[in-house]
């Protein structure tokens, strides 16, 4: 369980006392209904295709997953030991709902999936992540996408 | 997460994070969030169960759409389904030598431990249909040789040109820990987190070596060897079987 009460005493710290950044903007995008929506996945799980550079400790920039990528050519270089990561083993889609995604956007509840989606690798201080996330709005808005999806482990 | 949120939602692209560790999302406030009450790895919940993961994503999604902002924060109100997991521990069926008895030759231990797992973790692959095995681009043998050479008098250099040595050292030891958790996965039954790491780490000569790695990458004068035998080698959750090695 995530529920920080349920974790071990030293879990609890270390999350707790961990310096996150506060923000003195309030963004917020209005859009489209769902099914009107072009949705990328951003995910933090340091994944990546299988010949593409791994991430190394500090990482701020991102990997390319394109859309139509088979779960067997995906792979993990996070650098942190201390989630889960059987799920993701047995499944993918416990940390990259790709399929899902798929489904949704086969059934039209979502319009389309963005052309590639993307992963940084979480266990890197959010402030150094600022440029290459800007940079990839960019690059989000030429492909259309109004909406993205952020998953994290 | 919450931070590339933020970003990306003030150059003009709504989000939508399904986050895990409530207390950083309450404090970095990105717009829309769905907490899940699940365990960290597992944003989705439940793997192989669409039908879970699709009320997931579908309570994240329709957060897009909702009235609320500009900071929207919502608990997700179902946990995992529970599974029975004998919480007395497990024993792998597979018979491997005790690495307690273990004090030299460990590139032929492990080695030897290696191929007698290896029809588990190819049963595994098959029955997947993927493998997450591989980051390193080697094989499971050679970096099992490689790892081990540094419990030794002649570490061997990095297996691959574009890394340095502890970068490659990162990498197989991700992929020693994905081999030998999917052999684990292709034996019956249901096992939590803790009792898989236990059996790595206490039972297998691999996490034996992995451990005295550690040793040797913190006195490393190597930076990353450093940083690997730091953070990112060895799980809070097993650090006092180093604390009792040392007793």
């Amino acid at each position: 369980m995530a529920r920080i009460e349920n974790l071990p005493e030293h879990e609890q710290s270390l999350l707790r006392n961990f310096a996150v950044p506060k923000y003195e903007t309030r963004p917020w995008v209005t859009g489209p209904t769902l099914k009107n929506r072009r949705i990328a996945i951003v995910t933090t799980a340091g994944l990546h295709t299988r010949d593409d550079n791994p991430f190394s400790i500090g990482a701020s920039d991102y990997r390319i997953i394109p859309s139509d990528v088979k779960t067997d050519d995906l792979v993990m270089s996070h650098i942190s030991v201390n989630f889960d990561r059987s799920g993701y083993q047995e499944d993918l889609n416990t940390i990259f709902p790709i399929d899902r995604m798929r489904e949704l956007a086969d059934e039209g509840r979502v319009e389309s999936l963005a052309t590639h989606h993307y992963s940084f690798m979480g266990a890197t201080n959010p402030q150094d992540l600022e440029p290459n996330a800007r940079r990839l709005a960019t690059i989000l808005k030429a492909d259309c996408v109004d909406s993205v999806l952020l998953t994290g482990v | 997460m919450c931070a590339i949120g933020h970003f990306l939602e003030e150059e003009g692209i709504a989000t939508v994070s399904i986050s895990l560790v409530r207390p950083h999302v309450e404090v970095m406030k990105p717009p829309r969030s769905l907490w899940v009450p699940f365990e960290l790895g597992r944003p989705l919940g439940v793997p192989c169960d669409a039908s879970f993961q699709h009320g997931v994503l579908m309570a994240a999604l329709d957060l897009l759409t909702s009235d609320g902002g500009p900071v929207l924060l919502v608990d997700y109100p179902k946990d995992v389904p529970e599974v029975k997991i004998d919480m007395d521990g497990w024993v792998c069926p597979i018979p491997l030598e005790s690495p307690s008895t273990i004090i030299e030759n460990f590139e032929s231990f492990i080695v030897g431990e290696m191929v007698s797992l290896q029809p588990w973790y190819d049963l595994a692959k098959k029955t997947r249909g993927r493998t997450t095995f591989g980051v390193s681009g080697e094989n499971i043998t050679e970096l099992g040789r490689f790892v081990s050479s540094y419990l030794g008098e002649e570490p061997r250099p990095s297996y691959r040109s574009d890394l340095a040595v502890g970068d490659a050292m990162k990498l197989a030891c991700d992929d020693i820990k994905a081999f030998y958790f999917e052999v684990a996965a292709a034996q019956p039954g249901s096992r939590s987190r803790l009792i898989l790491e236990n059996w790595f780490w206490g039972e297998t000569i691999a996490g034996k070596i992995l451990l005295d790695l550690k040793v040797v990458c913190l006195d490393s004068d190597d930076l990353i060897m450093k940083a690997l035998g730091n953070f990112t080698l060895v799980p809070r959750s097993q650090l006092h079987r180093l604390q009792s090695k040392s007793n």
